[in-house]
């Protein structure tokens, strides 16, 4: 008993000794210490991509109920492929052609950082017009004293534009005018939070025409649409009428569409 | 019996006499260490008072004894002890300590974010138009005085294009050690960054790194094909700073250095330590007495 309790007390007393040694023999080490601070960051992703496929006009358009773009196709002894050919490079419009596939944008990605997305029509936008006048000669009739009046300005080529996203197939424009489906198209300009999956938000944009053949069966605009093919053809006017391209009239369709997506501060 | 009694008896005597001598040796090495906190060692003491209409804060200063009191005075040889930290606003480095150079996130002048990574997903990002200032202090928490080094390593991982952030950094005394008031350099010249020199007992040294990726650097082209690399790719870039604090005995660089500000009440270290002695010597005679008895119990 005795002898326990002196062990005890001898234990108890060694337990002390190296407490009180660990915090004595600290004081007497000699001090030396390193440290070090590191941070890491990685290059935010960018990644966004604008695809532009498809083109609007072409040189030749199908016959029968497509009256879409021909491409390279070769016309046939018997003239039944194609509809509209072009006698040189140009390419051409005419009423009765569309282009139904048309020419799309898809804008994917997900970036880290916020983004601007622009779309910028290029200042030489042009489309075929008549614009409204009295007493233009009547083309169609082969009198050269037949005139028509021209109530209200003409674009014959009307645009279709929509856009595909995560809330499904949307028309923003349709029959409009080039000017019109471009001012829809600049109404796209948003700026998008870092993280924002675009495919989802921007998607696709898709834009398509028609110069419709005969208003649907009502034949409403032959005279407009042959007087402009007779512009087109250089055809001597009768009754003689003086009409200026690009104020009166103009014969030719231009649109450049650039899309960017820029990252922004 | 009663030799072995009376041998057994002064054993436990002498036991316990090293013990108690064993706890005041450790009370006296604590109170030397704790005391550096103390009041009296605080040269600048400010005081965070609200100060309100006409209230006046008045801040009075300890001044140090002078050096011929010190002379009078009895001569008190007491241990050294060392302490050293280096640290930043937020965190105290502790060998390999990861910091906050980088962010998540970050926003533009108008408070918009404008750069995040996708949601849940700690990594720190850098992108164009990014931009960050690290603080840090180099602080001799101890009572002797230390020689230290800093230096700074910058890599990037990932790519072997370089990465076109820019950097700077400056001391505590407005001297540039990379880039200059106006001007920054290659992210990578942190590489040649190092500086050193001693540190007195209380003093700090503090240095900022600077660091821009430039919006308009002139090159969107370069930008865009890092961010696109980056999203198939891990294109990193580390920075790391590196101090080391040793020992130092020559008493002429006591005062390098910035003296280290401080703010509040000093905790009252003599009263805790003076109830700590009472509780310990309490414990030790109750020991002593029950240790007592229970020898004359046996004895009788």
């Amino acid at each position: 008993m005795k002898k326990n309790k002196t062990m005890r007390a001898a234990g108890g007393l060694l337990i002390a000794t190296m407490l009180t040694s660990s915090i004595v023999s600290g004081t007497y080490a000699k001090y030396v210490t390193t440290d070090s601070a590191t941070d890491t960051a990685r290059v935010a992703k960018f990644g966004v991509t604008v695809t532009a496929s498809g083109s609007l006009f072409d040189k030749t358009y199908l016959a029968g109920t497509a009256n879409t773009p021909g491409g390279d196709t070769a016309e046939t002894a018997d003239n039944t492929v194609l509809t509209v050919e072009s006698s040189t490079t140009d390419k051409l419009v005419a009423p009765g052609t569309k282009n139904t596939e048309g020419i799309t944008f898809v804008v994917a990605g997900q970036p880290e950082v916020d983004v601007q997305l622009t779309v910028d029509i290029g200042e030489d936008l042009k489309e075929v017009f008549l614009m409204n006048k009295e007493g233009l000669p009547d083309m169609t009739t082969g009198n050269a004293t037949d005139t028509f009046d021209n109530a209200a300005p003409y674009y014959p080529v009307k645009f279709t534009l929509t856009q595909t996203n995560k809330n499904g197939k949307n028309t923003l424009e349709s029959g409009v005018t080039l000017a019109e489906a471009a001012a829809a198209l600049n109404a796209l300009d948003m700026r998008y939070d870092a993280n924002t999956n675009l495919a989802e938000e921007v998607g696709t944009l898709n834009l398509t025409w028609e110069w419709d053949f005969d208003a649907n069966g009502a034949g409403t605009y032959d005279k407009q649409d042959t007087l402009l093919g007779d512009l087109a053809a250089g055809t001597t006017l009768a009754p003689a009428v003086t009409l200026t391209e690009g104020t009166d009239y103009n014969l030719t369709e231009n649109i450049k569409i650039d899309i960017t997506v820029t990252q922004i501060d | 019996m009663n030799s072995t009694r009376r041998r057994s008896r002064s054993l436990t005597g002498v036991s316990l006499v090293l013990l108690i001598l064993c706890v005041i040796a450790s009370l006296a090495v604590l109170f030397e260490r704790i005391s550096i906190y103390s009041k009296a060692a605080q040269h600048h003491i400010i005081p965070l008072t609200e100060s309100i209409g006409a209230t006046k804060v008045v801040t009075v200063r300890q001044e140090e004894p002078k050096a011929a009191a010190v002379v009078d005075a009895p001569q008190i040889i007491s241990l050294a002890s060392p302490g050293y930290q280096a640290h930043d606003d937020r965190t105290v480095w502790q060998g390999e300590t990861d910091v906050d150079i980088f962010r998540i996130s970050y926003d533009n002048s108008s408070g918009e974010m404008t750069v995040n990574g996708v949601s849940g997903n700690p990594d720190k990002l850098i992108a164009p138009g990014t931009s960050g200032v690290y603080q840090f202090a180099l602080e001799n928490t101890g009572d002797v005085t230390l020689d230290y080094t800093m230096d700074m390593e910058a890599w990037i991982t990932g790519t072997n294009l370089n990465i076109p952030v820019k950097a700077r950094v400056w001391d505590y005394t407005g001297d540039y050690l990379l880039g200059g008031v106006n001007t920054k350099a290659e992210v990578l010249s942190l590489n040649t960054v190092e500086d050193s020199g001693p540190l007195g007992a209380g003093r700090f040294a503090a240095y900022t790194l600077e660091w821009e990726w430039p919006f308009e650097q002139g090159d969107d082209a370069y930008d865009t094909l890092l961010g696109n690399l980056a999203v198939e790719d891990e294109l990193a870039l580390t920075i790391r700073i590196n101090t080391t604090a040793v020992y130092n005995d020559d008493p002429k660089d006591e005062n390098a250095g910035l003296d280290s500000p401080q703010t509040g009440d000093a905790m009252p270290i003599v009263p805790i330590v003076c109830i700590l002695c009472a509780a310990l010597a309490i414990a030790v005679f109750s020991f002593l007495a029950g240790y007592r008895r229970e020898n004359e119990n046996e004895n009788a």
